[in-house]
């Protein structure tokens, strides 16, 4: 009797819990189609018009791209910059391999306040404020640990007696590279340009910091718009925002399945 | 063609390199520069401290800071709990719904997060129309742009950490424990209290720690959430750097947000160890 009991309300408390998690970022979706000049939820009626207007809009098409062109330099700075660093970190057997791991992890533990305000401090005098590349910069180095990470659990694991057999089979390093490491890593590089991507894109606190002017992002304006006016935009570009950031989660996802299939 | 060791050294610090030199150029230094210039504004000076721990303005909110991440960390606590503990039970398929339910909240946007409590939150939005619906209040709660609104997004966002934190730790615990005490004649309660609780508190003080330690920094949920009682340090900051533009202040206010989340890093860190060596409990 007892037992029964408990486990209705425990599953009922669960369940609230649950929903606490997902309704808050479902119920925009719905609202983004809502017809009202009013945020409402539930919608009363159907409507496309505020798709209209997010799309017609020369601001927030300007920040879309914006937020598009920072992501993508980002994410290929990120890799750039993080693969070659994870090789020589997983390959070196570096003395202070932990200081270094402790360095590239900084973005993650810092205080992000503290280090947008002190990348901003050292963007005036560069000129890197407002700038798309600023940004991009300032987020690469969010990424930096996004790609790195990953990539040396990926190395860690790999195991080396595939490419010295093709070097013995007379291979170049280079050859060994592409055509053995690189495709074995291709789902963690895939992961890491996802990762630095959506990292880029989703990310708030720099852009309110060092960008303004005319390298607006998306969340940026968004935080304008709910700081100053709100209008039923937002929620389109929030439903986008989600739908994007959720795609991208599930194609990381499958190519990880992909590999573990075979 | 085999490579000299030293050659293959230096190949592997010419790929750390670049990005070492990143990290530290635009990053790193800056922070550092930044923090010094609370001191030197150019000169050496302490007016910029003495500000923040005279006036009360400034005192309050490094309290109200510390209130709220301690309320959200107690929060978290409860309802993360629950939710590993949950997972913990479920079965394996169960669980990979249930981790992907908690991740969620990571796959978006923390601005588009924040955002859709002001619209559910709100006067005459969704939970109070279903309250004032279900006749269990008779007017419309304010729940929003004040100290409630920015606990229930702060403990939205960081309810990942905790459960995260206490399910890792909860995972290696071997089920056989409890049910041995079952068996032994324990009730479900007095089973759960002597095996699992003991055994998940290395969890619980990660969680807790990680929680408080980010609730610090907490800039856009207040702001966006709060009142003008609800003024976290972090908001202060932004409002220094970009409204008034007064660096040397900005900067102390960073150290100072710097300096306690270090000092509670560091005293967390010593009491997890010291329990750790009280209880004898064998992980690091």
């Amino acid at each position: 009797m007892n037992g029964i009991w408990t486990r209705a309300i425990s599953s009922a408390l669960i369940g609230g819990l649950l929903a606490f998690l997902l309704v808050p970022v479902l119920t925009i979706i719905p609202m983004s189609f809502n017809e009202s000049r009013y945020l409402e939820f539930p919608p009363t009626q159907f409507s496309m018009q505020w798709y209209e207007e997010f799309f017609t809009s020369s601001a927030w098409m300007e920040s879309a791209a914006v937020s598009l062109q920072i992501a993508v330099l980002t994410s290929v700075l990120a890799l750039l910059l993080g693969v070659p660093a994870a090789f020589g970190i997983a390959r070196g057997k570096l003395p202070f391999e932990t200081f270094l791991l402790s360095f590239f992890a900084l973005p993650i533990v810092f205080p992000i306040v503290v280090s947008a305000v002190g990348i901003y401090y050292i963007f005036v005098p560069l000129k890197l404020t407002n700038t798309p590349l600023g940004l991009a910069i300032a987020h690469t180095m969010l990424a930096l640990p996004v790609v790195i990470f990953p990539t040396l659990a990926a190395l860690k694991r790999f195991d080396p007696l595939v490419e010295w057999q093709a070097l013995n089979l007379g291979a170049s390093r280079l050859q060994v590279f592409f055509s053995i490491t690189l495709p074995i890593l291709r789902p963690t590089f895939i992961t890491a340009i996802l990762f630095s991507f959506i990292t880029s894109f989703d990310e708030i606190v720099f852009a309110i910091f060092i960008a303004g002017g005319s390298a607006v992002t998306l969340p940026r304006r968004i935080w304008e718009t709910l700081r100053f006016e709100i209008e039923p935009t937002v929620t389109v570009v929030a439903t986008l925002l989600i739908v994007i950031s959720i795609g991208i989660m599930f194609v990381t996802l499958l190519t990880q399945k992909n590999l573990r299939k075979k | 063609m085999i490579r000299g060791t030293q050659t293959r050294r230096l190949i592997h610090w010419l790929g750390i390199a670049p990005a070492v030199l990143t990290l530290g150029l635009f990053y790193v230094i800056p922070v550092g520069m930044l923090l010094s210039r609370s001191l030197f504004d150019p000169d050496f000076t302490l007016e910029h401290y003495e500000r923040i721990f005279s006036q009360s303005v400034y005192l309050d909110v490094l309290w109200i800071t510390f209130e709220i991440s301690l309320i959200v960390t107690a929060l978290t606590l409860v309802m993360g709990y629950a939710l590993a503990y949950a997972i913990y039970r479920a079965s394996n398929r169960m669980r990979l719904v249930l981790l992907a339910v908690v991740l969620f909240p990571f796959w978006t946007s923390l601005i588009v997060r924040t955002f859709t409590f002001i619209i559910l939150l709100q006067r005459e939005g969704f939970v109070n129309d279903t309250l004032l619906s279900l006749g269990l209040i008779t007017e419309p709660l304010q729940m929003v742009y004040n100290r409630t609104g920015v606990l229930i997004g702060m403990t939205y966002m960081l309810l990942p950490y905790m459960v995260l934190s206490i399910f890792s730790v909860l995972d290696r615990i071997d089920p056989i424990y409890q049910r041995v005490a079952r068996g032994m004649g324990a009730s479900r309660l007095r089973a759960f209290a002597s095996t699992i609780l003991p055994l998940s508190l290395p969890g619980v003080f990660v969680g807790s720690s990680l929680v408080f330690l980010l609730s610090l920094g907490f800039f856009i949920t207040p702001a966006l959430l709060g009142g003008r009682t609800d003024q976290m340090i972090a908001m202060v900051i932004e409002d220094q750097v970009n409204a008034t533009l007064n660096w040397g202040f900005a900067s102390a206010l960073s150290a100072t947000l710097l300096a306690a989340t270090a000092l509670f890093g560091g005293l967390l860190g010593i009491v997890g160890w010291m329990v750790r060596k009280r209880l004898n409990l064998g992980q690091a």
